[in-house]
C-alpha cells in the first residue's frame, strides 16, 4: 500500500492549484502579501473542499524560507518537510482524538515558546468541533492574544458547535461547495497528468455524483479508474456509480402518469436487475419531477438542448402541477426513509407507490371493492372476507362488531332507498349533474334545477321558486357550455321559474340524507350495547349527536 | 480463508488493483446483511499479511504469518468491533487505532484494521477516526463494513473507497443455499424473505423461524378482524422473544399488502407463501393510510436498534394495525 490514493497524492501545494474557493484566497493572499495577518483562521465548509488543504499551505506560506508572501517556493527545506508531515513548528492537532481539556492544556503550555526553526509555530486544529466544552473555554485567552510568533488555524464542517467567543475570535471563512464544471475539469487535468484516458461524460457524472466535494470526486476517480482497468468509459463508470439511463426513468414516470401500479411494479423490477444505488436513482428521479414542473410553468426557462425534450413535454402534458407537487414532495420525504430503509429496493417501492396512493380512485377501482361487491361478484375467495370481516366471535366482540353489521346494512339499504325517491329522469339530472365538473354558483344552480324535456337539443329546466336568486344569464350560459362539452354537440339550455314538479338533485341528496340520518338513529336506538348501557344505566340517547358515518 | 461465490468479482478488482500497487488505504464494504462482507474482509485481510499468496490472491494457510492470523494473534492486524451486539464503536477503540497504526508493521509487511460495523462508530468516535483515515501510515490498510452508509458521517464516506457487494443473482443463489441446507426448503421463498442475502436465509432456515412466521400471520389477521386484542398479541410475542422478527415480519407484511394493492401479481411480492392470506388483509384497507401505516413499520425496525422497550412498540404497532382495521369498517 505505498499508493497514495489521488485525493492525496493530488492535494493542492500552493494557493495557485487550489479549485475554486476565490473568496477565500483573495484576502488570504493579500494578507500574506501586504503583511497585514490576522493570528486565529477558522476554515468551515463540507467535506472535501480544502479547509486543512488551505490551512496547511498557509502554514508554508508564512514558513518558507524565502520570506513570508503568497508563493511559498514548495522547494526549501522548510516547505519540503511540511508537505512531508514532519515540520516541528507545524503542530497539527487531532481535536477529534483530543478533546479533553488535559489535552487542550498540555498544547497551550508550548505556546509560549518560540518556535524551533520557522518563523511561526502554526498551530492547526483540525475537527475543531469535537473539542469538549472546557477545551475551547480553555482556549480563548490564547487565541484572543497568543504571543506574535503564533498563528492558529482551525478547520471545522460544522462551525455551529464552537461556542460564539471562539467564533468571534477568529477571522472565519466559510468554504464553498465546488460546482460539478470545477470538479469536471479538475479531473481531466489530473487524468491528464496520470496519462489515463477518459471520456468526458464519464467525468461529469463523477463530479455530479461528487456533490460538490473534490476529495469525493477524485475518491470516485480511483475507483473509476481500478474499475475500468485503467481507462474511464461512460458505461462503465455508470454502472460503478450506480446511476441509470434515462430510459428507466421514463419508464417509472410513464407508469406514474398512468396511474399504473402493475406497469411501477415492474419497472422498478427492470430497474433492480442493474443494482442501481436505489438513493441516486430518487435523486435522479426528483431532478426530473423538478424539470417537469419547469415545463409545465415556465417552458422557456428550460434549455431547448435539453436531452429528451419532447418526453419531458408529452410527461408535463400528462400530468398536472398539483400532482408533480405532491410527487416531487413524497420522494423528498422519502430520501431520508430510504436511508434508513433496511433494503433499498422495498423502500424505493413504496416510496413510488406512495405517489400513487394519493391518486383519486377512478383508475383503480377494481381495488377498491368492498368485500361485499367481491363476494356478489363471485370472484376469487368469496368467503374469504366475510370470515375475516364478519365471522362471528361473540366473546372477543370489541366496539366495530356493533358497526360491522350495521354497515354491511347500511349498503343494501342505500340501493333500496335510492328507488322510491325520485323517477328515473331526476336521477340521470342528477347523475349528469355530477358528472358535468362545475363549481360556485353554476353547480349551485344546475343542483337546484329540475330537468323537464330535453328534445332536438333543446334542454328546459325548471328552476324552483325558493332558488330564483340563483338565476342569472352569465351562469345560464356557463352551464350551457358544460352541457356542450359533456354531450359534444350544441345544445340550448332554457331555465323557466316554476313551482315543484319534481325532485331536484339538491333535494335528492337532502331527503337521501334525512333517510340516512334516520337509519343511524335508528341503528343506534336498537344497537344491543346501547340497550343494555340504557337498562343498566338509564342511559339516555341525545339524538342530535348522532351522526351518520360511512 | 475462503470467499463466497458471488464475491469473485469484487476480489478480482482488488487483487488487480493490488498487484499494479494501487490499493488505496481505506476501503468502505457496502452491501446488505448476510452477503458475507466480514468474512470476504477477513480473507482480504489475511491474504495481504500472507508472504505466500496463491496465483489468484488468496492465503496460502500453511506459512507462520497465516497460522498467528488465524489464531487471532497476529500483531499486524487489529480487528474493532462494538463490546457486546448492537452497541455502539466508542472513541477509546478508535484511538486505540490511531496508536496501533502509529507503530510499525512487526513484519515488514501490512497493517490491517476491519472495522466492523462502520456505522456503529457514535459520533465522537467517527470523529476522532477521520485523521488517521485521511492519512494513515503507509503501509496501513483500513477495511469498514457498513449494511447502512447513509448512516455514516460524510466526512467518513468521503474518505474511503468503496467496494459494493450486491445479492447474487437468485438462481446461483438458490443453487448455494441447497447445497447448504440440510433438508428440502423453500429456497426462493427463504431468499425473497431477506431480500437475496444467502446467509440470512441460511440463519433463517436454521432458526426455524419460518412456521412461526406463518402463526403471527394468522395472529396479525385476528388482530385485524377484532378477534384478538392486540395488545395481548403483543404480549405473547415479547414472551416468545421474538419482538425483532415481529417487527420486521410485520413490516414485510404490510409491504407485500401495499404491492396487492396495486397490483394484482407484483413481481416483487415476497411473502409468496401467503399470498391468500394477505390478500384477504388487502381488501380491507384503503391505500393511503396504509401507505402511512407502512412508514411507521419501517420507522420501527429502525427504532429497535436503539435500546426500546419493545412491548411498547409492538403494541403500538399492533393496535395502529386494528385502527386501519376499524377506520375502514366505520366508514
Amino acid at each position: 500500500m505505498g499508493y497514495q490514493v489521488l485525493a492525496r497524492k493530488w492535494r493542492p501545494r500552493t494557493f495557485g492549484e487550489m479549485v475554486g474557493q476565490e473568496h477565500v484566497l483573495r484576502p488570504l493572499i493579500n494578507a500574506l502579501d501586504n503583511g497585514r495577518l490576522h493570528h486565529a483562521f477558522l476554515f468551515a465548509g463540507t467535506r472535501g473542499v480544502g479547509k486543512t488543504t488551505i490551512a496547511r499551505i498557509l502554514a508554508k506560506a508564512l514558513n518558507c524560507d524565502q520570506g513570508v508572501g503568497s508563493n511559498p517556493c514548495g522547494e526549501c527545506a522548510a516547505c519540503r518537510d511540511i508537505d512531508a508531515g514532519r515540520f516541528v513548528d507545524l503542530i497539527e492537532v487531532d481535536a477529534a482524538s483530543r478533546t479533553k481539556v488535559e489535552d487542550t492544556r498540555d498544547l497551550l503550555e508550548n505556546v509560549q515558546y518560540a518556535p524551533t526553526r520557522g518563523r511561526y509555530k502554526v498551530y492547526l486544529i483540525d475537527e475543531v468541533h469535537m473539542l469538549s466544552n472546557h477545551s475551547f473555554n480553555a482556549l480563548l485567552k490564547t487565541l484572543e492574544e497568543p504571543p506574535p510568533h503564533v498563528k492558529f488555524l482551525l478547520a471545522t464542517t460544522d462551525p455551529q458547535r464552537l461556542p460564539v467567543t471562539v467564533l468571534s475570535r477568529c477571522l472565519q471563512f466559510n468554504l464553498r461547495r465546488l460546482l460539478p464544471e470545477q470538479i469536471s475539469t479538475h479531473l481531466q487535468q489530473v487524468l491528464l497528468q496520470e496519462d489515463i484516458p477518459a471520456e468526458a461524460p464519464a467525468l461529469a457524472q463523477i463530479a455530479r455524483v461528487a456533490d460538490g466535494s473534490m476529495r469525493d470526486a477524485l475518491s470516485l476517480l480511483d475507483q473509476a479508474i481500478a474499475y475500468g482497468g485503467g481507462e474511464l468509459r461512460e458505461q462503465e463508470v455508470r454502472t460503478m456509480l450506480g446511476t441509470i439511463e434515462q430510459c428507466h426513468l421514463f419508464e417509472l414516470l410513464g407508469a406514474l402518469v398512468a396511474g399504473n401500479g402493475m406497469a411501477l411494479l415492474r419497472a422498478v423490477e427492470n430497474l433492480a436487475r442493474n443494482t442501481p444505488d436505489f438513493s441516486a436513482v430518487l435523486a435522479e428521479l426528483i431532478s426530473s419531477l423538478h424539470q417537469i414542473a419547469l415545463l409545465q410553468i415556465v417552458p422557456q426557462s428550460v434549455d431547448e438542448l435539453l436531452p429528451e425534450r419532447d418526453r419531458y413535454l408529452e410527461l408535463a402534458n400528462g400530468l398536472t402541477p398539483e400532482d408533480i407537487q405532491l410527487y416531487y414532495q413524497i420522494a423528498l420525504l422519502g430520501r431520508k426513509e430510504l436511508e434508513l430503509a433496511p433494503e433499498p429496493r422495498s423502500g424505493f417501492e413504496m416510496i413510488m407507490l406512495r405517489m400513487l396512493a394519493f391518486q383519486p380512485d377512478a383508475s383503480c377501482t377494481d381495488d377498491r371493492e368492498s368485500p361485499i361487491a367481491v363476494s356478489a361478484a363471485g370472484e376469487g375467495a368469496p368467503e374469504a372476507p366475510k370470515s375475516v370481516e364478519s365471522s362471528p366471535a361473540p366473546q372477543a366482540a370489541g366496539k366495530k362488531r356493533g358497526k360491522r353489521p350495521r354497515n354491511e346494512e347500511k349498503e343494501t339499504d342505500k340501493e333500496r332507498l335510492r328507488e322510491p325517491l325520485a323517477s328515473s329522469k331526476d336521477e340521470q339530472w342528477a347523475e349528469k349533474v355530477a358528472a358535468l365538473k362545475l363549481n360556485g354558483m353554476t353547480r349551485q344552480l344546475a343542483l337546484n334545477c329540475i330537468c323537464k324535456s330535453e328534445r332536438e337539443g333543446v334542454l328546459e329546466l325548471v328552476l324552483t321558486p325558493q332558488h330564483k336568486h340563483l338565476l342569472s344569464e352569465r351562469h345560464r350560459q356557463r352551464l350551457e357550455a358544460a352541457l356542450q362539452t359533456l354531450k359534444g354537440g350544441p345544445l340550448k339550455v332554457v331555465i323557466a321559474c316554476a313551482p315543484d314538479e319534481g325532485m331536484s338533485p339538491a333535494a335528492i341528496e337532502q331527503r337521501r340524507e334525512l333517510a340516512r340520518r334516520q337509519r343511524a338513529e335508528q341503528a343506534i336506538r336498537e344497537d344491543s350495547n346501547i340497550q343494555n348501557m340504557i337498562d343498566t344505566f338509564g342511559a339516555e340517547i341525545q339524538t342530535d349527536s348522532i351522526v351518520p358515518a360511512d | 480463508m475462503k470467499i463466497y461465490p458471488w464475491q469473485q468479482q469484487q476480489w478480482r478488482q482488488l487483487k488487480a488493483r493490488q498487484d499494479e500497487g494501487h490499493l488505496p488505504h481505506a476501503l468502505l464494504f457496502i452491501g446488505l446483511a448476510g452477503l458475507g462482507k466480514r468474512q470476504f474482509a477477513r480473507a482480504l485481510a489475511q491474504a495481504l499479511l500472507c508472504r505466500y499468496r496463491d496465483s489468484e490472491g488468496f492465503a496460502c494457510g500453511a506459512c507462520p504469518d497465516c497460522k498467528r492470523f488465524q489464531a487471532g494473534t497476529h500483531p499486524d492486524f487489529l480487528s474493532v468491533a462494538p463490546e457486546e451486539e448492537g452497541s455502539a464503536i466508542t472513541v477509546d477503540s478508535v484511538r486505540a487505532v490511531g496508536g496501533f497504526l502509529t507503530l510499525k508493521s512487526h513484519y515488514e509487511g501490512n497493517k490491517i484494521v476491519v472495522l466492523d460495523p462502520a456505522d456503529g462508530l457514535n459520533t465522537a468516535a467517527a470523529n476522532g477516526l477521520l485523521k488517521t483515515l485521511e492519512e494513515p501510515a503507509p503501509g496501513a490498510l483500513l477495511i469498514l463494513l457498513s449494511c447502512a452508509p447513509g448512516r455514516l458521517l460524510p466526512t467518513v464516506r468521503s474518505r474511503c473507497q468503496q467496494v459494493k457487494f450486491a445479492a447474487p443473482p437468485s438462481e446461483a443463489a438458490r443453487g448455494w443455499l441447497r447445497s447448504r441446507l440440510a433438508g428440502p426448503q423453500d429456497e426462493k421463498l427463504l431468499l425473497n424473505l431477506t431480500a437475496g442475502a444467502p446467509l440470512q436465509a441460511v440463519k433463517l432456515a436454521e432458526a426455524g423461524l419460518l412456521e412461526q412466521r406463518m402463526e403471527m400471520l394468522a395472529q396479525f389477521s385476528e388482530v385485524f378482524a377484532g378477534r384478538r386484542d392486540p395488545v395481548a398479541v403483543a404480549q405473547q410475542w415479547v414472551r416468545q422473544n421474538q419482538i425483532h422478527p415481529a417487527v420486521f415480519w410485520v413490516n414485510s407484511w404490510v409491504m407485500d399488502i401495499i404491492r396487492l394493492k396495486f397490483a394484482s401479481d407484483p413481481p416483487s411480492l415476497v411473502n409468496s407463501d401467503a399470498v391468500k392470506q394477505l390478500r384477504m388483509l388487502a381488501r380491507g384497507v384503503d391505500k393511503l393510510p396504509l401507505s402511512a401505516y407502512q412508514k411507521r413499520t419501517a420507522s420501527a425496525l429502525h427504532q429497535l436498534q436503539a435500546s426500546l422497550n419493545g412491548q411498547l412498540l409492538l403494541e403500538e404497532l399492533l393496535i395502529g394495525w386494528a385502527a386501519l382495521a376499524r377506520q375502514r369498517g366505520s366508514r
